[in-house]
Protein backbone atom coordinates (compact mmCIF):
# COMPACT_ATOMS: atom_id res chain seq x y z
CA UNK A 1 0.00 0.00 0.00
CA UNK A 2 1.26 3.69 -0.71
CA UNK A 3 3.18 5.49 2.17
CA UNK A 4 1.13 8.60 2.66
CA UNK A 5 3.11 11.98 3.82
CA UNK A 6 1.34 13.85 6.19
CA UNK A 7 2.39 16.64 4.90
CA UNK A 8 0.01 15.91 1.62
CA UNK A 9 -2.67 15.68 4.50
CA UNK A 10 -5.20 18.56 4.61
CA UNK A 11 -5.83 20.19 8.26
CA UNK A 12 -9.49 21.08 9.13
CA UNK A 13 -10.56 24.39 7.78
CA UNK A 14 -11.96 25.00 11.08
CA UNK A 15 -8.24 24.19 12.90
CA UNK A 16 -7.36 26.19 15.62
CA UNK A 17 -3.42 27.03 16.61
CA UNK A 18 -2.29 25.45 19.71
CA UNK A 19 -2.44 26.64 22.94
CA UNK A 20 -0.86 30.07 23.67
CA UNK A 21 0.00 30.25 20.30
CA UNK A 22 -1.89 34.04 19.96
CA UNK A 23 -0.63 34.86 22.80
CA UNK A 24 3.19 33.87 21.11
CA UNK A 25 2.93 36.05 18.18
CA UNK A 26 3.50 32.57 16.53
CA UNK A 27 6.90 32.49 17.52
CA UNK A 28 6.14 29.16 18.54
CA UNK A 29 6.17 26.80 15.60
CA UNK A 30 4.14 22.99 16.21
CA UNK A 31 6.83 21.44 13.44
CA UNK A 32 9.73 22.76 15.79
CA UNK A 33 8.69 21.47 18.64
CA UNK A 34 7.77 18.14 17.39
CA UNK A 35 11.34 18.10 15.72
CA UNK A 36 12.77 18.95 18.62
CA UNK A 37 10.97 16.09 20.65
CA UNK A 38 11.53 13.53 18.26
CA UNK A 39 15.43 14.74 18.17
CA UNK A 40 15.47 13.81 22.05
CA UNK A 41 13.55 10.91 21.82
CA UNK A 42 16.20 9.43 19.31
CA UNK A 43 19.54 10.61 21.21
CA UNK A 44 18.12 10.14 24.51
CA UNK A 45 16.74 6.60 25.42
CA UNK A 46 12.78 7.50 27.26
CA UNK A 47 13.67 5.58 29.91
CA UNK A 48 16.45 8.31 30.59
CA UNK A 49 13.65 10.60 31.48
CA UNK A 50 12.27 9.03 34.34
CA UNK B 1 25.82 35.28 22.90
CA UNK B 2 27.37 36.63 26.46
CA UNK B 3 26.83 33.86 29.02
CA UNK B 4 27.87 35.39 32.58
CA UNK B 5 31.23 33.65 34.56
CA UNK B 6 28.61 32.42 37.14
CA UNK B 7 26.32 31.23 35.47
CA UNK B 8 28.81 29.46 33.22
CA UNK B 9 30.45 27.87 36.20
CA UNK B 10 27.28 26.95 36.73
CA UNK B 11 26.31 24.77 33.82
CA UNK B 12 27.48 21.47 34.36
CA UNK B 13 27.94 21.23 37.77
CA UNK B 14 24.68 19.30 39.22
CA UNK B 15 26.04 20.00 43.10
CA UNK B 16 26.26 23.76 42.37
CA UNK B 17 23.21 24.38 40.87
CA UNK B 18 21.73 22.25 43.92
CA UNK B 19 23.57 24.25 46.12
CA UNK B 20 22.09 27.53 44.49
CA UNK B 21 18.81 26.28 44.69
CA UNK B 22 18.27 24.51 47.87
CA UNK B 23 17.80 28.22 49.93
CA UNK B 24 15.03 29.08 47.38
CA UNK B 25 13.15 25.75 47.33
CA UNK B 26 13.31 25.67 51.44
CA UNK B 27 11.65 28.90 51.34
CA UNK B 28 9.27 28.37 48.89
CA UNK B 29 8.30 25.12 50.31
CA UNK B 30 8.02 26.53 53.46
CA UNK B 31 5.40 29.03 52.35
CA UNK B 32 3.49 26.90 50.61
CA UNK B 33 3.10 24.75 53.61
CA UNK B 34 2.03 27.52 56.57
CA UNK B 35 -1.20 27.05 57.82
CA UNK B 36 -2.17 30.45 56.41
CA UNK B 37 -0.67 29.20 52.85
CA UNK B 38 -2.61 26.29 52.63
CA UNK B 39 -5.94 27.37 53.85
CA UNK B 40 -5.96 29.95 51.12
CA UNK B 41 -4.85 26.45 48.70
CA UNK B 42 -8.37 24.63 50.06
CA UNK B 43 -9.99 28.24 49.37
CA UNK B 44 -8.47 27.81 45.42
CA UNK B 45 -9.74 24.55 45.33
CA UNK B 46 -13.32 25.38 45.81
CA UNK B 47 -13.13 28.32 43.05
CA UNK B 48 -11.44 25.82 40.94
CA UNK B 49 -14.33 23.21 41.40
CA UNK B 50 -16.92 26.02 40.22
CA UNK B 51 -17.64 27.74 43.84
CA UNK B 52 -18.49 31.50 43.08
CA UNK B 53 -15.83 34.06 44.43
CA UNK B 54 -18.48 34.69 47.62
CA UNK B 55 -18.14 31.36 48.51
CA UNK B 56 -14.63 31.00 49.21
CA UNK B 57 -14.41 33.21 52.12
CA UNK B 58 -10.71 33.32 52.27
CA UNK B 59 -10.22 34.15 48.52
CA UNK B 60 -12.92 36.68 48.52
CA UNK B 61 -11.57 38.80 51.93
CA UNK B 62 -8.00 38.73 50.15
CA UNK B 63 -8.96 40.30 46.87
CA UNK B 64 -11.56 42.81 49.26
CA UNK B 65 -9.40 43.83 51.32
CA UNK B 66 -6.26 46.34 50.00
CA UNK B 67 -4.63 46.39 53.05
CA UNK B 68 -4.33 42.66 54.02
CA UNK B 69 -3.83 41.75 50.79
CA UNK B 70 -0.30 43.99 50.28
CA UNK B 71 0.70 42.51 53.61
CA UNK B 72 0.22 38.61 52.01
CA UNK B 73 2.13 39.94 48.94
CA UNK B 74 4.91 41.77 51.08
CA UNK B 75 5.40 38.60 53.30
CA UNK B 76 5.69 36.20 50.08
CA UNK B 77 8.49 38.55 48.61
CA UNK B 78 10.46 38.94 51.85
CA UNK B 79 9.80 34.97 52.32
CA UNK B 80 12.21 34.49 48.91
CA UNK B 81 14.12 37.92 48.96
CA UNK B 82 15.94 36.32 52.02
CA UNK B 83 17.48 33.08 49.83
CA UNK B 84 17.99 35.12 46.80
CA UNK B 85 20.41 37.51 48.15
CA UNK B 86 22.17 34.65 49.87
CA UNK B 87 21.91 32.68 46.07
CA UNK B 88 21.21 35.14 43.71
CA UNK B 89 21.17 32.81 40.99
CA UNK B 90 18.55 30.73 42.33
CA UNK B 91 16.10 29.87 40.59
CA UNK B 92 12.52 30.73 42.64
CA UNK B 93 10.22 27.11 41.51
CA UNK B 94 7.17 28.80 40.45
CA UNK B 95 5.56 29.38 36.78
CA UNK B 96 6.71 32.65 35.83
CA UNK B 97 6.97 34.24 32.59
CA UNK B 98 8.20 38.07 31.59
CA UNK B 99 8.56 39.95 28.50
CA UNK B 100 7.92 43.29 27.68
CA UNK B 101 7.45 45.26 30.64
CA UNK B 102 5.16 42.27 31.89
CA UNK B 103 6.20 39.78 34.59
CA UNK B 104 3.69 37.50 36.24
CA UNK B 105 4.38 34.58 38.40
CA UNK B 106 1.88 32.14 39.44
CA UNK B 107 1.38 31.65 43.50
CA UNK B 108 -0.87 29.18 44.03
CA UNK B 109 -2.74 26.55 41.30
CA UNK B 110 -5.32 23.80 41.37
CA UNK B 111 -6.81 22.86 38.28
CA UNK B 112 -7.87 25.51 36.17
CA UNK B 113 -7.64 27.75 38.75
CA UNK B 114 -4.70 30.19 39.71
CA UNK B 115 -3.10 32.75 42.48
CA UNK B 116 -0.68 34.98 40.22
CA UNK B 117 1.16 38.67 41.22
CA UNK B 118 2.01 40.41 37.77
CA UNK B 119 3.82 43.65 37.87
CA UNK B 120 3.09 45.76 34.48
CA UNK B 121 6.34 48.62 34.21
CA UNK B 122 5.86 52.02 34.25
CA UNK B 123 5.44 54.04 30.81
CA UNK B 124 3.92 56.48 28.93
CA UNK B 125 1.16 56.21 27.13
CA UNK B 126 0.77 54.41 23.78
CA UNK B 127 -1.40 54.64 20.94
CA UNK B 128 -4.32 52.09 21.42
CA UNK B 129 -3.36 48.78 19.44
CA UNK B 130 -6.26 47.60 16.24
CA UNK B 131 -5.63 44.13 17.84
CA UNK B 132 -7.06 42.73 21.33
CA UNK B 133 -7.09 39.22 22.71
CA UNK B 134 -9.72 36.94 24.31
CA UNK B 135 -9.44 34.31 26.04
CA UNK B 136 -12.33 31.70 28.12
CA UNK B 137 -11.28 32.64 31.38
CA UNK B 138 -12.58 34.74 34.12
CA UNK B 139 -10.51 37.21 36.12
CA UNK B 140 -10.68 38.87 39.29
CA UNK B 141 -7.96 41.63 40.09
CA UNK B 142 -6.90 43.78 43.02
CA UNK B 143 -4.20 46.23 42.27
CA UNK B 144 -2.03 47.00 45.16
CA UNK B 145 -0.03 49.76 44.18
CA UNK B 146 0.11 51.96 41.24
CA UNK B 147 -1.85 53.45 38.21
CA UNK B 148 -2.71 53.17 35.19
CA UNK B 149 -5.35 54.47 32.50
CA UNK B 150 -6.39 52.09 29.05
CA UNK B 151 -9.40 50.31 27.75
CA UNK B 152 -11.83 47.30 28.05
CA UNK B 153 -13.35 45.92 25.04
CA UNK B 154 -16.51 44.34 25.67
CA UNK B 155 -17.98 41.71 22.99
CA UNK B 156 -21.98 41.58 23.02
CA UNK B 157 -22.26 39.70 19.84
CA UNK B 158 -20.18 37.67 17.89
CA UNK B 159 -21.64 37.56 14.06
CA UNK B 160 -21.41 35.35 11.17
CA UNK B 161 -18.63 38.14 9.83
CA UNK B 162 -16.91 38.98 13.34
CA UNK B 163 -17.78 40.67 16.24
CA UNK B 164 -19.63 43.80 17.46
CA UNK B 165 -17.22 45.37 19.85
CA UNK B 166 -17.81 48.27 22.19
CA UNK B 167 -14.61 49.88 23.77
CA UNK B 168 -14.62 52.04 27.33
CA UNK B 169 -11.66 54.11 29.00
CA UNK B 170 -10.74 53.80 32.03
CA UNK B 171 -8.40 55.01 34.86
CA UNK B 172 -7.44 52.38 37.76
CA UNK B 173 -5.97 53.09 40.93
CA UNK B 174 -4.45 51.10 43.94
CA UNK B 175 -6.89 49.28 46.24
CA UNK B 176 -8.97 48.83 42.60
CA UNK B 177 -11.09 45.48 42.36
CA UNK B 178 -10.92 44.61 38.29
CA UNK B 179 -13.49 41.74 37.04
CA UNK B 180 -12.96 40.26 33.57
CA UNK B 181 -15.22 37.95 32.67
CA UNK B 182 -14.49 35.81 29.07
CA UNK B 183 -16.20 38.86 26.73
CA UNK B 184 -13.83 41.46 27.63
CA UNK B 185 -10.21 41.95 26.76
CA UNK B 186 -8.46 44.57 28.60
CA UNK B 187 -5.45 47.23 27.22
CA UNK B 188 -3.06 49.25 29.66
CA UNK B 189 -2.34 52.31 27.23
CA UNK B 190 -0.32 53.90 30.29
CA UNK B 191 0.59 52.76 33.01
CA UNK B 192 1.89 55.86 35.28
CA UNK B 193 2.86 54.49 38.26
CA UNK B 194 4.17 50.46 38.19
CA UNK B 195 1.31 48.35 38.65
CA UNK B 196 1.64 45.31 41.28
CA UNK B 197 -1.97 43.52 40.89
CA UNK B 198 -3.25 40.32 42.78
CA UNK B 199 -4.92 38.43 40.34
CA UNK B 200 -7.06 35.09 40.42
CA UNK B 201 -8.05 33.61 37.52
CA UNK B 202 -10.20 30.96 36.01
CA UNK B 203 -10.63 28.69 33.05
CA UNK B 204 -13.75 27.43 31.74
CA UNK B 205 -14.42 23.82 32.27
CA UNK B 206 -14.13 23.78 28.56
CA UNK B 207 -12.32 26.36 27.06
CA UNK B 208 -13.35 27.64 23.80
CA UNK B 209 -10.71 29.17 21.32
CA UNK B 210 -8.46 31.88 22.19
CA UNK B 211 -8.97 34.86 19.87
CA UNK B 212 -7.83 37.86 18.39
CA UNK B 213 -9.66 40.43 17.28
CA UNK B 214 -9.30 43.20 14.94
CA UNK B 215 -11.06 45.96 16.62
CA UNK B 216 -11.79 48.40 13.60
CA UNK B 217 -13.76 45.67 11.89
CA UNK B 218 -14.60 42.73 14.24
CA UNK B 219 -12.66 40.47 11.96
CA UNK B 220 -10.81 37.25 14.08
CA UNK B 221 -7.33 37.82 12.85
CA UNK B 222 -5.77 34.77 14.95
CA UNK B 223 -7.48 31.31 16.45
CA UNK B 224 -5.64 29.29 19.14
CA UNK B 225 -6.89 26.35 21.22
CA UNK B 226 -8.47 27.32 24.91
CA UNK B 227 -7.80 23.92 25.54
CA UNK B 228 -4.10 22.81 26.93
CA UNK B 229 -4.70 19.27 26.67
CA UNK B 230 -5.81 19.39 23.71
CA UNK B 231 -2.96 21.06 22.32
CA UNK B 232 -0.37 18.38 24.33
CA UNK B 233 -2.45 15.22 22.28
CA UNK B 234 -2.18 17.03 19.17
CA UNK B 235 1.62 17.37 19.50
CA UNK B 236 1.89 13.90 21.24
CA UNK B 237 0.13 12.40 17.92
CA UNK B 238 2.58 14.01 15.23
CA UNK B 239 5.51 12.65 17.34
CA UNK B 240 4.42 9.33 17.63
CA UNK B 241 3.72 9.82 13.93
CA UNK B 242 6.81 10.90 13.54
CA UNK B 243 8.97 8.15 14.82
CA UNK B 244 6.14 5.67 12.98
CA UNK B 245 5.33 4.26 16.08
CA UNK B 246 2.75 1.44 15.12
CA UNK B 247 1.32 0.28 18.53
CA UNK B 248 -0.13 3.86 18.64
CA UNK B 249 -2.36 2.84 16.06
CA UNK B 250 -4.84 1.60 18.08
CA UNK B 251 -5.20 4.30 20.44
CA UNK B 252 -5.15 6.73 17.46
CA UNK B 253 -8.42 4.63 16.26
CA UNK B 254 -9.96 5.16 19.63
CA UNK B 255 -9.70 9.06 19.25
CA UNK B 256 -10.71 9.30 16.21
CA UNK B 257 -14.08 7.36 17.70
CA UNK B 258 -14.42 9.12 20.60
CA UNK B 259 -16.68 12.34 19.77
CA UNK B 260 -16.25 13.92 22.89
CA UNK B 261 -12.87 14.52 22.26
CA UNK B 262 -11.76 18.09 20.72
CA UNK B 263 -11.52 17.98 16.60
CA UNK B 264 -8.31 19.05 16.12
CA UNK B 265 -6.54 16.17 18.28
CA UNK B 266 -9.46 13.81 16.02
CA UNK B 267 -8.04 14.54 12.93
CA UNK B 268 -4.81 14.67 13.90
CA UNK B 269 -5.59 11.28 14.61
CA UNK B 270 -6.92 10.57 11.03
CA UNK B 271 -3.78 11.89 9.67
CA UNK B 272 -1.65 10.13 11.51
CA UNK B 273 -3.27 6.83 11.06
CA UNK B 274 -3.15 7.30 7.31
CA UNK B 275 0.25 7.76 7.41
CA UNK B 276 1.49 5.32 9.70
CA UNK B 277 -0.65 2.70 7.56
CA UNK B 278 -2.96 4.08 4.66
CA UNK B 279 -5.15 0.92 4.81
CA UNK B 280 -6.29 1.40 8.44
CA UNK B 281 -6.30 5.17 7.85
CA UNK B 282 -8.82 4.58 4.99
CA UNK B 283 -11.32 2.19 6.94
CA UNK B 284 -11.18 4.92 9.56
CA UNK B 285 -12.11 7.54 7.15
CA UNK B 286 -14.90 5.29 5.67
CA UNK B 287 -16.62 4.48 9.31
CA UNK B 288 -15.97 8.98 9.40
CA UNK B 289 -17.90 9.24 6.54
CA UNK B 290 -21.10 7.37 7.23
CA UNK B 291 -21.75 9.70 10.56
CA UNK B 292 -24.17 12.02 9.66
CA UNK B 293 -23.89 14.14 12.43
CA UNK B 294 -20.48 13.58 13.18
CA UNK B 295 -18.69 17.06 12.12
CA UNK B 296 -15.73 15.16 10.72
CA UNK B 297 -17.97 13.59 8.30
CA UNK B 298 -17.75 15.84 5.24
CA UNK B 299 -13.88 16.56 5.98
CA UNK B 300 -13.32 12.88 5.59
CA UNK B 301 -15.15 12.25 2.68
CA UNK B 302 -13.48 15.04 1.05
CA UNK B 303 -10.11 13.44 2.20
CA UNK B 304 -11.22 10.13 0.89
CA UNK B 305 -11.79 12.11 -2.65
CA UNK B 306 -9.10 13.10 -3.07
CA UNK B 307 -6.38 10.66 -1.62
CA UNK B 308 -8.19 7.57 -4.29
CA UNK B 309 -7.38 10.76 -7.23
CA UNK B 310 -4.10 10.48 -5.94
CA UNK B 311 -3.45 6.68 -5.01
CA UNK B 312 -6.00 4.43 -7.51
CA UNK B 313 -4.72 1.30 -5.97
CA UNK B 314 -6.75 2.42 -2.41
CA UNK B 315 -9.83 1.78 -4.32
CA UNK B 316 -9.59 -1.99 -4.10
CA UNK B 317 -9.47 -2.01 -0.19
CA UNK B 318 -11.57 -4.58 1.57
CA UNK B 319 -13.09 -1.46 3.78
CA UNK B 320 -16.04 -3.16 4.87
CA UNK B 321 -14.57 -6.51 6.55
CA UNK B 322 -11.54 -4.99 8.34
Amino acid sequence: MPKIDTASLPGLESAVGLFGSADLGGQASPDVIVEIMVFLYETTPPAAFF
Amino acid sequence: MHLHPDIAALRGNRASQQHAQAPVIKASKDWRQSRASQALANSLEAYAGGEDLSGCELLETLLSDHAAALQWAREWIAALIVPLCEEPLGEVPLRSHHSNGFSTIQLLNHGRARLSLYVCDRHTERPMSDIALWADRESTELLLCGSARGTLHSIPEIRADGAEIQTSHYEWRAGERMVLVPEQARQFLAVDETLLVLQLSRSADRPRPTREYRLSDGAVVKSASGDKQASRNVMALAVLGAIEHRPALDVMEDLVNDRRCDSDVRWEAVRQALSLDSTRGLILLNSLEKRACDPLAEPARSLRAQLLAAYPQLANLPLENA
